[in-house]
């Protein structure tokens, strides 16, 4: 603002002046001031404007001085003037005084939002971007809450953290791992729901006219075994034929496999176990008297402590337990190779006598045995007779009998977390 | 007794004065812990008196908070009034439950005031240690901020978008998928 010129005969004190005023003690300060309000009257408005406002000037912000001019100055506004400020202090009273806030403030504010919000804050500004951004709490517990399971969540986030982390080494910070992870299962959930969602599709080509009996997969490769004696395996990326494992001289109706080893049953009544990397078959155990139709891949687990408090694992080493139209089961330690370990050119053919890996036979079931499942020393065979057997593998007792169904059984599943097993027959019925 | 005296002073930044009771005051853990120092509990009170009955009792006790001014501490004591007969448990239970639990009413209403007594209130919630507030005050700011679009939310808190429009581009192709198709 140009100061206007003072026309009144007085020359106003300059700022200095005053300061100096104000500086003087006692009666001699009094009477100057005194005196120079006197003058003030004969003053123009103009004038009088302009030296209020350098009389403002003078406080420093904020300070109680200037703040009870404030209020002086309010008690003369009109109602107008009032409701323009009111509206004016509305608006300048908004500031982002959440960047202000102490981080774990901030951090509890924005856990209580939702993720759609959290995105909308991330394009607010830099700042914004930055807390809600640095924080990989947000995006877990996000997870933990929206995703409910009956399994351990945490567990659930933390293998997925793991398993997002390797894919995307780039990406260091773990705040956008968790979101990418939350991202993913947000995705997944929405897809799940929407009818017209089309995923991708691969159609594997098939190897001749045969049918595919038995079928493995995982992120990273698709097992088919064919009633044309052959193995396929595809990557479940592109769909595209990774190695074909040959040597059964009958249909392949059971396959299964663990790691890198592969086993598998056919009506040639053999059991032959693959190196899945060579694509090289590396034993044939010999034993059953028909066609192999389902198998089980043991792994060890805890089956409990021992006086010491150490867990008690069982088995060893995996099992491999094999049911066959012979109306038995074989159990076989599973022979595991490596990777790269050099393998003999032939594969070892073993009759059962003979066998290193052969542990012992189940005999019970007076029909073929269709299904096999299990878990530690638990094995739940069912079977054309129309029962299922619960085995112990520890000592090849038959725990129970399970009868009920009136019709052969074709699948049983064990639920290891609810102790509970459910068997399904073409009598129509399931049995839990 | 001297259970509903209001024999704490709580000294504001700027030298105002509140007479609170005991109870009142202790909402705030900081001056839980504090008065826990200076004096024994109530009940431990009662079994002491043979020896110099009430002569600390009396004797008010000046708390200062050198953070909070006097109109902040006057909301503040306003809230700690209104829930001085509720025991909240004193450590935090971070459960989903209570997370996603409305705002009580009383508190919402409460917590209606402008943006920069929210601001006031929640960091003085925070230094005096008064978790339920705190957690009330920022649920408000959540609210404020919930299902806004970034320009409804810069709007609300006078915020300078201060990204370039590639920057701004590169964020929204990034959060894409949470749009609903």
């Amino acid at each position: 603002m140009v100061p206007p010129t003072p026309t009144a005969e007085v020359t106003l004190p300059s700022s200095s002046d005053l300061t100096y005023a104000e500086n003087c003690n006692g009666i001699n300060r009094k009477n100057n001031i005194d005196a120079f309000v006197q003058l003030l009257p004969g003053l123009k408005r103009s004038d009088l404007m302009y030296f209020a406002e350098k009389l403002f000037d003078l406080f420093p912000n904020g300070s109680p001085e200037a703040n009870n001019l404030l209020w002086k100055g309010l008690q003369k506004a009109d109602r107008p003037a009032l409701s323009s400020l009111q509206e004016l202090m509305r608006t300048s009273l908004r500031r982002d005084f959440i960047s202000d806030l102490p981080t774990e403030v901030v951090m509890k504010i924005f856990g209580y939002l939702d993720y759609k919000t959290l995105l909308s804050c991330e394009e607010v500004c830099k700042s914004w971007n930055n807390i809600s951004h640095q924080s990989y709490y947000f995006w877990k517990n996000l997870f933990m809450k929206d995703f409910v399971s009956e399994t351990d969540v945490e567990a659930e986030f933390n293998k997925e953290y793991a398993w997002v982390k390797q894919r995307l080494s780039k990406l260091a910070v773990p705040a956008q791992i968790a979101k990418v992870v939350y991202k993913r299962r947000t995705i997944i959930a929405r897809r799940w729901k929407d009818p017209t969602f089309n995923p991708r599709r691969i159609t594997l080509p098939s190897q001749g006219d045969s049918v595919i009996t038995c079928l493995q997969f995982d992120d990273d490769k698709i097992v088919a075994g064919s009633a044309d004696n052959a193995i396929y395996i595809y990557d479940t990326e592109t769909g595209e034929l990774r190695s074909t494992l040959e040597g059964h001289t009958g249909g392949v109706w059971a396959m299964k496999y663990s790691g890198n080893t592969l086993a598998s049953g056919s009506t040639d009544r053999s059991v032959r176990i693959w190196n899945i990397k060579q694509g090289k078959c590396t034993h044939i155990f010999k034993g059953h008297v028909s066609t192999v139709r389902c198998m089980e891949i043991i792994e060890p687990q805890q089956i409990g402590t021992d006086d010491l408090g150490r867990p008690i694992m069982y088995p060893d080493s995996p099992l491999l337990v094999t049911g066959s139209r012979d109306h038995t089961l074989y159990v076989w330690k599973f022979p595991v190779t490596g990777e790269d370990e050099e393998l003999p050119e032939e594969p070892i053919e073993l009759e059962e006598d003979k066998n290193p890996y052969f542990v012992r036979v189940l005999r019970g079931h007076t029909n073929s045995v269709r299904a096999v499942c299990g878990y530690a020393n638990i094995v739940v065979s069912s079977s054309y007779d129309s029962n299922a057997r619960v085995w112990d593998l520890r000592t090849g007792e038959c725990l129970w009998l399970l009868a009920g169904h009136t019709e052969r059984i074709y699948s049983c599943v064990l639920d290891v977390k609810r102790n509970r097993c459910i068997t399904g027959s073409v009598d129509n019925t399931c049995f839990l | 007794m001297p259970a509903t005296e209001k024999n704490i002073i709580i000294i504001t930044s700027d030298g105002e004065r509140f007479p609170v009771e005991r109870k009142v005051a202790e909402k705030s853990i900081l001056i839980k812990n504090m008065l826990k120092n200076l004096l024994p509990a109530e009940g431990e009170e009662d079994d002491d008196d043979d020896e110099d009955p009430d002569s600390d009792a009396d004797e008010p006790i000046e708390v200062p908070t050198q953070n909070v001014r006097s109109a902040v501490m006057k909301n503040i004591l306003e809230w700690c009034e209104h829930y001085k007969e509720i025991q909240f448990p004193d450590d935090e239970q971070d459960d989903e439950s209570k997370k996603s639990a409305p705002i009580d009413p009383w508190d919402k209403n409460f917590l209606n005031v402008d943006q920069e007594m929210l601001y006031e209130i929640i960091l003085a919630a925070n230094y005096l240690n008064i978790k339920p507030l705190l957690n009330a005050s920022c649920k408000v700011v959540a609210e404020m901020i919930r299902s806004k679009s970034p320009e409804e939310i810069r709007k609300t808190f006078n915020i300078v978008n201060d990204f370039t429009p590639e920057e701004e581009a590169a964020i929204k192709r990034e959060n894409e998928w949470a749009e609903d198709r």
